[in-house]
C-alpha cells in the first residue's frame, strides 16, 4: 500500500466519523430552520383563523426550537406571546409550563430578577392546583435564583420550604437538592456547622440516589434511545411525521396533564431527565460513535501497518536482490560497452578507408569542366546508394566527335565500385585503340558496347555456370558529332531521351546487359539520330526509376519520370538537377534509397562545340615520364593525354624512375608521391641533382597543406592536386612543354 | 516432395512452391545482398522438380522488382522450367505487372523471348 492508498482510506474514515457524529446531534441547522418556517406559517395561519388552541400549541414549539439553536430573545418572545394565549385559554397546565420554561431560560442569562419572576408565577399556579412536587421544583428554581443573586437567607427560606414538601413527599430527588442548596447557602453564610450538616444529608441521598439514577437511568436510557431512534426516524423522513409526532407529543402532554398525580410526577421528571438525557444520550451516542470509529480506524491503522512493515520486508528483500541483479548487469553493461567500443572502430576504420577509395572513384570521373565546355547547359545528378557507386559516367573528346557514358554497374557500394573503376579502365582502353587503329569518326557506339561485353566477360572469366556471379554492366552510350549534328545511341537496358519542343522520344536499348548472357552473342544495336539545336538529352541509370516511394510504396516508374522531365526541361538544367533532387526525396520520403541514383543531362547547342576551349597540343616529339604505381590512376593520366599524342613512357616507383632518366632522354616526369622502394620526394631530389633541366610535376593528394611545400623543397617544379582539373593540369604542362 | 516456402523479407520476395497442385509462386521484391545464397534453395527445387515434373505447371510471377543480379536468377528459374517444357509437359506463366510498369511488362516479353515458355501477361493495380 502507497502512501496514497493510506490517505484515501483515513479521508474514508473520518468521513464515516463525521457523518455519524453529525447524526448524532439530530437535526442539522437546516431542519430546524425548515420547521421554524413551518411553524411560523402555521402561527400566521391560526392566529388570522382565531384557533388558538392550535396557534399556542406552535408558539410554544417555536419557543422551544429557538431556545434549542440559543435563539434566546426569540425564545422568550415566542413563550410569552403563548402565555397571553394560554392566559385567555386559561390553560394553566401549559402556563406552568412556560413560566418554568421562562424562568430557565432567564436563569440561564443569569436574569435572576425575571427567573424568580416567572419561577414565582408558576409556583402560584402551582400552589392553586396543589401539585406539591411542582411547587417543591419551583421553590427550589426561586432558592437557587435567589442564591445566585446572592440572598442566601432568602434562598434557605425558599429552599426550606421545598425540603418540608419533599420530605413529606417522600422525593429523594428534591430532598437532595434542597439540602444541597441549603448547606450551600450555610457555607455562604459563614454558618459552617449548619453547612456540614446539610452537606453530609445531601451526600448521603445523593449517593442512595445516583446508585437509583444510574439503574433507573440504565433503563430510561434504553428506552430513551429506542424513542429517540424512532422519532429521528420520523422526523427524518417526513415533516408530515413530524406534525404526527408533535400532535402525539401534545397529545401525551395534554394526557399526562389530564392524568393524576403518578403521571404528572412522571412528566415532571421526564422534563428534567429529558434536559440530562437529551445530553447524556448524545454523548453516548457520539461516544459510541467515536469508540466505533476509533476501533474502526485502529484496527484498519493496525492492518495498515501491518501491510507496511510486509512490505518493507518485501522491499528488502526485492533491494537485496536487485543490488545483485544490478551488479551483474552493469558487468555485462561494461562487457558490451567494450565490445560497442570496438565495433565502432571498427567500422571508422572500414568507413574511412570506404572514404578514401571514394576519392579514387572520384579521380577517374571526367571533371565538370569537359561537360561546360562542351555543351551549353548540362547537370549531373549523382547520388550513391553508400559511399562508393556502382553508376559512373564516362566521357571523351576527339576534334568534334564526343563520347559520352552512362553506366550501372552490378551492385552498389564495394563490389558496384569495383565494377564501375573496370568500366572505366575498359572504355579507356577501347575507345583509345579504336582511336589508334582508326579515326575516332569512324567508331560506332554499338561496337563499343560489344567490345565492351566481351572485355567483361574474357576478363572477368565468366562461363555461364549457373552459380556463377553473373557481374556486369548496363549501360547507354552516345557519339555526339558536333560537325554533322548527329548522334549515335546504343544501350544495353538503359534507354536515352531526347526532347524537343515538348516531345519526348525514348530510344530503346537492347534488354541484355553487358555481361555473360543468353544473348550474348547478338550483337547490340546502334541508333541514329539527328540533332537540333536546344535538343535536351537525357541519360540515367535505373535508380531514380526504381526507387520506392509514394503513398503505396510504388516505383517511381518511366512514365512518372517522362512526365517529370517534360514538365521541367525548358528550365536551366541546375534547377532541373534541383527538382529532380527534390522530387525524389519527397517521393523516398522515410524509406532508404533502393540504389545508385545517376542522371545527366544536357543541353545541345552546335555552336559551343564550334569553339575549340581546348588547346590544341602537339607533343607527338616528347617524352613524358609517368611514375605512377597506381594503374587507376595510370589510366587516368594517360587519358588526359592522348589528344597530345605524347609518348607516354611508364614507371612504378622512384628507383626506376631514376634509372629511365639517367639512360633515356625524357621531356617531363609526372611524379606520384606514394610509391614503393623509393617515393616521389625522394625521387625528385635524386632526379635534379643528376638532371635539374627536366621540369618534374609532382602529383599531390594534398591531405595536408604543407605538401605543396615539401614538394618545391625537394625541388618540384610544380605540383599538381588529385583529383586533376583537366584545365589546369593541362596549363602546368603547358608551361614546361610548348 | 515436399512444399517450398520462404516467407518474403524486406529484400527478399516469397516463395511458394507446390508440387501437389502444380502451381509455382513468386512474389514481392528481390533484392537481396547475396542473390546466389537466397536464391540456390530455389534452384535447387526445380531442378529436382524438373527431374519428375506434373504434367501441367503454373508459374505466377508478381514481382515490384529486381535487381539485376536477381534478374539473372529469374533467367536461371526459365532455364530451368524451359527444360520441364522441352520434356513436352505443360508449362505456363503468369507475368504480373502494375499497369503503369512498362519496364516490368517489357522485361516480361523479353523472358517471353528468351526463353520459349508459354507466358500470359497481366496487369494489377494497388488498391
Amino acid at each position: 500500500m502507497n502512501i496514497r492508498t493510506f490517505a484515501g482510506l483515513i479521508s474514508c474514515i473520518s468521513l464515516l466519523a463525521v457523518i455519524s457524529m453529525s447524526l448524532t446531534y439530530g437535526e442539522s441547522s437546516d431542519d430546524i430552520q425548515n420547521q421554524i418556517e413551518q411553524y411560523k406559517n402555521f402561527v400566521t395561519r391560526y392566529e388570522s383563523e382565531g384557533n388558538e388552541t392550535e396557534l399556542t400549541k406552535y408558539l410554544t414549539k417555536l419557543g422551544y426550537l429557538y431556545w434549542q439553536i440559543g435563539v434566546e430573545r426569540e425564545a422568550i418572545d415566542y413563550f410569552e406571546r403563548a402565555v397571553n394565549v394560554n392566559l385567555e385559554l386559561g390553560n394553566n397546565n401549559a402556563l406552568k409550563t412556560l413560566y418554568n420554561n421562562l424562568g430557565l431560560i432567564h436563569t440561564e442569562n443569569e436574569q435572576y430578577q425575571q427567573a424568580i419572576g416567572y419561577f414565582g408565577k408558576s409556583l402560584q399556579l402551582n400552589l392553586a392546583k396543589g401539585n406539591k412536587i411542582e411547587v417543591a421544583s419551583d421553590y427550589i428554581n426561586i432558592a437557587l435564583s435567589f442564591q445566585s443573586l446572592g440572598y442566601y437567607a432568602e434562598s434557605n427560606s425558599k429552599a426550606g420550604k421545598a425540603l418540608d414538601l419533599a420530605l413529606e413527599l417522600n422525593n429523594l430527588e428534591l430532598s437532595k437538592t434542597s439540602y444541597g442548596i441549603i448547606g450551600e447557602n450555610y457555607e455562604k453564610l459563614g454558618q459552617s456547622k449548619q453547612a456540614a450538616e446539610y452537606y453530609e444529608k445531601y451526600n448521603t441521598i445523593s449517593k442512595h440516589l445516583q446508585k437509583q439514577e444510574m439503574e433507573d437511568m440504565a433503563n430510561q436510557t434504553k428506552e430513551f434511545e429506542k424513542q429517540v431512534q424512532s422519532k429521528e426516524k420520523e422526523l427524518k423522513y417526513t415533516l408530515d411525521t413530524l406534525g404526527e409526532v408533535i400532535e402525539l407529543n401534545r397529545e401525551m402532554q395534554l394526557q399526562n396533564a389530564l392524568l393524576n398525580k403518578e403521571n404528572q410526577l412522571k412528566e415532571e421528571q421526564k422534563a428534567r431527565l429529558e434536559a440530562e438525557q437529551a445530553r447524556l444520550k448524545a454523548s453516548l451516542k457520539t461516544r459510541r460513535t467515536r469508540f466505533i470509529g476509533l476501533v474502526i480506524v485502529l484496527a484498519l491503522f493496525g492492518c495498515i501497518i501491518g501491510m507496511v512493515y510486509w512490505q518493507l520486508a518485501q522491499k528488502k528483500k526485492a533491494n537485496r536482490l536487485l543490488k545483485q541483479q544490478n551488479a551483474e548487469i552493469d558487468r555485462q553493461k561494461k562487457e558490451i560497452e567494450e565490445q560497442r567500443d570496438l565495433a565502432n572502430r571498427q567500422k571508422k576504420r572500414i568507413t574511412d578507408s570506404i572514404q578514401y577509395a571514394q576519392r579514387i572513384q572520384n579521380a577517374v570521373l571526367p571533371p565538370m569542366s569537359f561537360f561546360s565546355q562542351n555543351f551549353s547547359d548540362y547537370f549531373i545528378l549523382h547520388r550513391p546508394k553508400d559511399i562508393v557507386s556502382g553508376d559512373f559516367y564516362w566521357t571523351t573528346r576527339k576534334d568534334d566527335v564526343l563520347i559520352i557514358a552512362v553506366a550501372d554497374c552490378t551492385g552498389h557500394g564495394v563490389p558496384g565500385a569495383f565494377m564501375s573503376m573496370l568500366g572505366v579502365a575498359y572504355l579507356n582502353e577501347i575507345v583509345n585503340k579504336i582511336a589508334i587503329n582508326k579515326h575516332i569518326s569512324t567508331l560506332n557506339a554499338d561496337d563499343i558496347l560489344n567490345q565492351l561485353r566481351e572485355m567483361v566477360i574474357t576478363s572477368l572469366h565468366q562461363t555461364g555456370d549457373t552459380n556463377e556471379p553473373k557481374d556486369g554492366m548496363d549501360i547507354s552510350i552516345c557519339i555526339i558529332d558536333f560537325e554533322h549534328k548527329k548522334m549515335q545511341f546504343a544501350g544495353a537496358n538503359n534507354p536515352l531521351y531526347l526532347i524537343r519542343n515538348g516531345e519526348l522520344q525514348r530510344f530503346t536499348p537492347d534488354k541484355m546487359p553487358v555481361s555473360y548472357h543468353q544473348k550474348r552473342d547478338v550483337p547490340f544495336v546502334k541508333h541514329n539520330i539527328e540533332l537540333k539545336p536546344d535538343d535536351r538529352i537525357y541519360m540515367f541509370s535505373d535508380g531514380f526509376i526504381d526507387q520506392f516511394g509514394g503513398n503505396q510504396g510504388m516505383k517511381f516508374l518511366a512514365k512518372q519520370f517522362q512526365d517529370l522531365l517534360l514538365k521541367i526541361y525548358r528550365q536551366p538544367m541546375a534547377d532541373q538537377m534541383s527538382f529532380l533532387t527534390k522530387t525524389l526525396d519527397d517521393w523516398r520520403g522515410d524509406r532508404p534509397q533502393l540504389d545508385d541514383v545517376l542522371v545527366v543531362g544536357i543541353c545541345y547547342s552546335p555552336k559551343v562545340s564550334a569553339k575549340q576551349t581546348i588547346r590544341k597540343n602537339d607533343w607527338h616529339n616528347k617524352t613524358i615520364l609517368i611514375a605512377e604505381d597506381t594503374d587507376v590512376n595510370y589510366f587516368l593520366l594517360t587519358a588526359v593525354l592522348k589528344e597530345t599524342r605524347a609518348n607516354l613512357v611508364r614507371v612504378k616507383d622512384g628507383l626506376e624512375a631514376l634509372d629511365f632518366v639517367k639512360n633515356n632522354e625524357v621531356d617531363l616526369v609526372l611524379m606520384d608521391i606514394n610509391m614503393p622502394r623509393m617515393n616521389g620526394y625522394d625521387a625528385t631530389r635524386s632526379i635534379k641533382k643528376i638532371r635539374s633541366d627536366i621540369p618534374i610535376i609532382v602529383q599531390t593528394a594534398m591531405h595536408f597543406d604543407d605538401e605543396s611545400d615539401e614538394a618545391f623543397n625537394a625541388g618540384a617544379d610544380d605540383y599538381i592536386a588529385k583529383p586533376i582539373d583537366l584545365k589546369t593540369f593541362m596549363s602546368k604542362m603547358e608551361r614546361f612543354l610548348s | 516432395m515436399e512444399r517450398l516456402f520462404i516467407p518474403a523479407s524486406e529484400d527478399t520476395p516469397e516463395i511458394e512452391f507446390d508440387k501437389a497442385s502444380g502451381v509455382l509462386k513468386i512474389s514481392g521484391k528481390s533484392l537481396p545482398e547475396d542473390v546466389i545464397e537466397f536464391y540456390s534453395p530455389v534452384f535447387s527445387w526445380l531442378e529436382q522438380y524438373a527431374a519428375d515434373p506434373n504434367e501441367e505447371t503454373k508459374v505466377h510471377v508478381k514481382v515490384l522488382y529486381f535487381n539485376s543480379a536477381s534478374q539473372r536468377a529469374l533467367n536461371e528459374i526459365f532455364a530451368i522450367l524451359s527444360r520441364v517444357g522441352v520434356k513436352g509437359k505443360k508449362v505456363e506463366i503468369e507475368w504480373y505487372y502494375h499497369e503503369d510498369d512498362d519496364e516490368m511488362k517489357e522485361t516480361g516479353q523479353e523472358f517471353a523471348d528468351i526463353t520459349s515458355l508459354k507466358f500470359q501477361f497481366k496487369s494489377y493495380v494497388l488498391n
